[in-house]
């Protein structure tokens, strides 16, 4: 049943037996997973079942670190939540990702993969993915390529299956309206949590609507899916019992916020054939599968490196004709010879304003725009290689509560988005190996834009994955949950989404975070029975 | 390598323009199309000489050359330059990442056009 929360009557109790806070891929998962239990479920959901900009307006925030990362942008505040606009990118993380990893500090699960294997199985069809078969050289056995000769200790053959991409809030809608036990409640901003005396039990939450109502919901198990940066701030503005925010005795609640930094255009390679016998190179046009390099043994990792994923992009695609790219073009169509590598490198070094470093800050700068009509012009077996980097976990990386407000009243969230010397490493070593398999195996050579000696580009990007802020550990002095995603100290208070991921890892994180909420569905109806 | 220096000089020049045929494993290369100071070797070859300069150099790059068994000097030169890739024994110019005897190569190409 959807209920609009605007007619409910002000200060009204309602209780219920498990109160989701959000309606995302995890909210709408959680409470999909649990509709044939016979418990009682309401799903609080911020915004409506359209987008709203008033609502949207709620997720205002504070930039203070790093770069422009608007987080009204980076999210959506209506049922389906971000899903409304993700891409769809999947892949399940590696059993590595969940072990404990020399350069990457805090690392390890509080659960191993194979736990999670039967949720990430359910996950792919609710993702609406293909077969669960992440295995490079099915995908190329399929496209009728051949095997990879890259050396796996240094740079992987990695496939991405592409959901088409599964919008929660209108595929499962059906799911929710008709379960007898689940009530969506529309425009119910969750506003405050509301503990015992000693903080050892939720009570209820407040929910107010934007020039409406207020009223309160009592449940016996509360699980908060709100997001990964709304998770932290719904805790740091529930002050009622612990002044620094609900569960959040050992500060750690909001911190070690990560997301995947992505550079457009890191590098850039010539290669020495036009149709460049890349293993995986064709499939993203034929199969629902997209290609990149990566590391996928952590153990092979340098130390004080982690993740990456390398992006082969644009090879022969054409780029309109921005003014500076025409010299870039011209200067390219002299090397038109079909294999003189050296040619074009050596032609390259001697114009490298003029070509390289354009082409890819232009590249970068109109990637939405390469095919428009006009002045079009194909740049010859070049492309250039897109970096996606594991961030690693970093306290001083963090959401705290800024001076403003929203309209409900309550404090707007504040990021800062910090980096450390193992993402700079990382991205060197990713290009580096990228450079190496190239030239070992004469597909190419590979320029390397080098960072800035300190900070970051302008244009760095950020994934939208919003990881870390309520992180997983046995230990609460370094995690807000523990491995079943229970607050710590808080006997039914749970959190779901990558708020828990306590590491980020190459891969995207929904299809995850849809698993984990399967996992938390199973572990709720434990408590319930 | 006994041959003469000069004439050594435009075997290696050769080489530097075919290696890309050559890494592409095709070896039936024209070798009568190449020209044998290439232009953009003598670039890359410069931008060498100005980050390691040039001292010690022609015996470096004989070292690595007339190291290995005995094979003709295209697949010599193939061998080198995927084992310096292998081994990560490469050079970066200007952000490219070249293998060192290929880089080196570039560099004996330049010394030779400019009169070195
Ligand atoms: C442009 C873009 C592309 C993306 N592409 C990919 C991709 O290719 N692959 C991938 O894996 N991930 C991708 N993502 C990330 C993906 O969308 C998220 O990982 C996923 O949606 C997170 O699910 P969630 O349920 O935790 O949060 P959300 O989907 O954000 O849902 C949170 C819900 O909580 C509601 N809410 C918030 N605050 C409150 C409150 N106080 N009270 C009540 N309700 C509240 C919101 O309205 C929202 O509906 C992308 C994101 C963006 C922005």
């Amino acid at each position: 049943m959807f209920v609009d929360a605007r007619t409910v009557a002000s200060g009204a109790i309602i209780q219920t037996g498990i109160c989701i806070v959000g309606g995302g891929a995890a909210g709408i998962t959680l409470a999909r997973a649990l509709r044939d239990s016979r418990i009682p479920v309401a799903l609080l959901e911020s915004g409506g079942l359209e987008f709203d900009s008033a609502t949207q307006e709620l997720e205002t925030g504070q930039m203070i670190g790093l770069r422009n990362y608007p987080t009204d942008v980076s999210r959506l505040r209506y049922f389906g939540g971000t899903t409304n606009h993700w891409s769809g990118t999947s892949r399940p993380f590696e059993a590595s990702d969940f072990e404990q990893q020399p350069s990457i500090p805090l690392s390890g699960w509080p659960l191993r993969r194979d736990a999670l294997l039967p949720y990430y199985r359910q996950a792919q069809d609710i993702c609406q993915l293909g077969p669960f078969d992440y295995d490079a050289a099915f995908w190329m056995h399929k496209a009728g390529r051949p095997p990879a000769a890259f050396d796996p200790a240094r740079l992987q053959p990695t496939v991405f299956q592409i959901s088409p991409p599964t919008r929660f809030g209108e595929v499962y809608r059906e799911d929710l309206k008709s379960a007898d036990n689940v009530t969506v409640y529309l425009n119910a901003n969750a506003v405050d949590v509301q503990a015992n005396a000693t903080a050892s039990t939720v009570e209820r939450i407040k929910v107010a609507t934007l020039g409406g109502p207020s009223f309160t919901i009592s449940a016996r198990l509360f699980v908060l899916a709100a997001g990964g940066l709304e998770n932290p701030r719904i805790l740091l503005l529930s002050r009622g019992v612990q002044p620094a925010g609900l569960g959040n005795t050992y500060d750690i609640v909001g911190r070690y916020f990560m997301d995947h930094p992505y550079f457009l255009g890191g590098g850039f390679v010539v290669f020495s054939e036009p149709d460049p016998p890349l293993p995986l190179m064709i499939l993203g046009m034929k199969e629902p599968v997209v290609p990149a390099f990566a590391t996928l043994a952590a153990t092979a990792r340098p130390e004080g490196t982690a993740g990456f994923q390398v992006l082969v992009q644009g090879i022969g695609r054409i780029i309109t004709g921005v003014d500076s790219l025409k010299t870039v073009a011209s200067s390219f169509a002299h090397l038109s010879t079909p294999d003189n590598l050296w040619e074009h490198i050596g032609n390259i070094i001697r114009d490298r304003d003029a070509i390289a470093d354009n082409a890819y800050r232009t590249i970068a700068r109109t990637r939405s725009s390469w095919f428009l009509s006009g002045d079009k012009v194909t740049v010859p077996h070049a492309a250039s290689l897109d970096v996606l980097l594991e961030q690693v976990p970093n306290p001083d990386s963090r959401v705290t509560l800024s001076g403003m407000k929203d309209a409900l009243g309550q404090q707007r969230l504040a990021l800062n988005w910090q980096f450390t010397d193992v993402e700079r490493r990382t991205y060197r070593h990713a290009l580096e190996m990228a450079a190496l398999e190239f030239g070992r195996l004469g597909l190419g050579r590979v320029k390397i834009k080098p960072l800035p000696e300190r900070g970051w580009p302008d244009d760095l990007l950020g994934a939208n994955h919003h990881i870390g802020t309520t992180r997983m550990s046995d230990d609460p002095k370094t995690g807000v949950v523990d491995g079943n995603c229970r607050v710590h100290g808080i006997s039914n208070l749970y959190m779901a989404g990558s708020s828990v991921f306590p590491t980020s890892t190459f891969a995207n994180p929904t299809l995850t975070i849809v698993a984990m909420s399967l996992r938390l569905a199973d572990e709720l109806r434990r408590q319930i029975a | 390598m006994t041959t003469g220096r000069r004439a050594c000089l435009r075997v290696l020049a050769g080489l530097a323009i075919a290696l890309p045929r050559i890494v592409a494993a095709r070896p039936a290369v024209g070798f009568a199309t190449l020209v044998p100071d290439s232009e953009s070797a003598v670039v890359i070859g410069r931008a060498y000489l100005a980050a390691y300069g040039s001292s010690d150099l022609w015996r470096q790059v004989s070292a690595v050359l007339d190291a290995g068994p005995e094979q003709a000097m295209p697949q010599r030169f193939h061998n080198c330059v995927v084992r310096d890739f292998a081994q990560g024994d490469v050079v970066t110019l200007d952000g490219w990442v070249l293998s060192r005897v290929e880089a080196q190569i570039c560099a004996l190409v330049a010394l030779a056009a400019d009169g070195g």
